[in-house]
């Protein structure tokens, strides 16, 4: 080490963490080269399995699936399809596969692959990757056509490579304005709830007898519409799942000014998971359970929270009631002293 | 105050106003000395990260930035070009760093331990733009910085 007669400086910025990075980050890592905003099309091609190829297409800026177009059945989410675009474009190893005996084993694992992606550019330029699993190692393989780099994927964006139709599927639930929701029932298993709108107020109408210390909340009740016109699937029922006991079924049923209805229906719930049926179409969707247990209290999801009266502050439901209750006497006089 | 000490009293002045300005001078050349040259993202094209795991990039006319795999082979592949714009840009940073000490008993305080620092060297046409030991990260008074550097002589 040389002196050089030079002190000791410090410096802002990132530059020290950055002298540190481990090899990988400097690696082009990256698969395709192509801008996600000038990519004209996207094309998924399964081995082996049904909906075998899936074309993203876009024209005038916004994706389109042409393959389902006709398919009434499939509800085309163009938001999605643009977010899953994004990720195949901007697809990012997670290493590479060096050693020659590792490389010919890969190699032999992508003469079967799970599936081919074509990407086309604005320009007419087009890149091929075909993409493999390495069961062992629980990992995904892919190599450019023509290049003799074989990347590894983490299982996640494996998963997403192949999901396509799906991917493009819209999961939402509900297709009613909540803005023009006139009444919300909720069915549980252990009773029903029920308010409908009366003028410019929400009102309960079931039960005819609140629970005891009840205060109803109404700004709740256009944050639930909200939640549930935002309610998304997570996947789709496999075929011929139905929802179960229908005693043990959870439904929620919104109903506009003009009278039309839409409920949808939530099984009991199956381990992480519900199955539900919307209005919207005759599939059965996979939804987390949450969704449905956060539904079973009925009438007290418009309860008014406690902490609510105390600048909003709703963490104060997860505290022990003993606490607080100090904590809110304790607020309630400091403000009655300020 | 008579003519004769009015002088004198203006030549002390003089002489402390040359004095200090020619103080601060000097130690100004003393930091100039330790001050980098300015870093253009278009003139580096070559980036050692020395110590540790060892970086060697390089840029090829044609083909853009280059990673050296480590190893006997040598092996060139594409680097990724927005990992070595981010370093270029902090390293264009670096040259708003603050001075800490130059004794040398301090050196290793800030990291400046044979055998565990890492060289970073900007080079363009085989020729060091700067050549620079980084030590550990900066603490205590400079907590706005996030290492300690030295410049190499070369």
């Amino acid at each position: 080490m040389s002196a050089g007669g030079s002190g000791v400086f410090s410096a802002k910025g990132n530059f020290g963490e950055l002298t540190h990075v481990d090899i990988l980050t400097w690696r082009k890592r990256r698969l395709f080269s192509a801008d996600s905003n000038h990519v004209a099309t996207i094309q998924v091609e399964k081995s082996g399995m049904p909906d075998a190829r899936a074309t993203l297409q876009k024209k005038d800026g916004k994706w389109q699936f042409p393959e389902k177009a006709s398919d009434k059945s499939f509800r085309f989410d163009a938001e999605r399809a643009s977010e899953w675009a994004q990720r195949v474009t901007n697809l990012t190893a997670s290493g590479f596969v060096e050693d020659d005996a590792a490389k010919k084993a890969a190699q032999l694992q992508l003469q079967k692959p799970l599936c081919q992606l074509r990407i086309t550019n604005e320009n007419g330029d087009k890149s091929e990757v075909i993409v493999a699993e390495n069961t062992e190692k629980a990992k995904g393989l892919a190599q450019v056509v023509g290049s003799d780099t074989i990347y590894e994927l983490n299982q996640f964006d494996l998963k997403d490579l192949v999901s396509p139709p799906d991917a493009f599927r819209d999961m939402s639930l509900l297709g009613v304005d909540d803005s023009q929701v006139h009444k919300l029932s909720i069915h549980t298993p252990k009773g029903d709830a029920a308010l409908e709108k009366k003028g410019e107020k929400w009102v309960i109408v079931t039960p005819a007898k609140l629970p005891e210390g009840f205060v109803f909340d109404e700004s709740l009740v256009s944050t639930e519409l909200r939640r549930l016109k935002g309610l998304r699937a997570q996947e789709l029922g496999k075929d011929k799942q139905g929802l179960g006991n229908a005693k043990s079924a959870l439904w929620v049923e919104l109903t506009d000014q003009a009278g039309k209805k839409e409920r949808v229906t939530f099984s009991a719930p199956d381990g992480d998971k519900t199955f539900v049926k919307g209005a919207i179409d005759d599939h059965i969707y996979v939804a987390p359970a949450y969704e449905r247990r956060r539904l079973e209290v009925g009438i007290e999801l418009f309860q008014k929270h406690a902490g609510s009266q105390f600048g909003g502050s709703q963490n104060m439901n997860s505290l022990p009631p003993a606490l607080r209750k100090q904590i809110e006497e304790a607020i309630r006089k400091q403000r009655a002293g300020g | 105050m008579t003519k004769g000490t009015l002088i004198a009293v203006g030549f002390c002045v003089l002489f402390a106003v040359v004095y200090a300005l020619t103080r601060e001078d000097k130690v100004q050349v003393g930091i100039r000395q330790l001050s980098l040259q300015n870093v253009e993202a278009d003139q580096v094209d070559d980036i050692t990260i020395a110590g540790g795991q060892g970086i060697h990039l390089l840029k090829d006319k044609a083909k853009g930035w280059l990673l050296e795999l480590p190893g006997a082979s040598h092996q060139l592949v594409q680097a990724d070009d927005e990992a070595v714009k981010r370093f270029i840009d902090a390293a264009k940073g670096i040259k708003s760093s603050f001075f800490v000490t130059e004794l040398r008993e301090k050196f290793p305080e800030f990291g400046f331990i044979e055998g565990k620092l890492t060289y970073v060297t900007l080079r363009n046409k085989q020729k060091p733009i700067w050549d620079l030991e980084i030590g550990k990260p900066a603490q205590g008074g400079a907590a706005l910085c996030n290492v300690c550097w030295r410049q190499r002589s070369f």
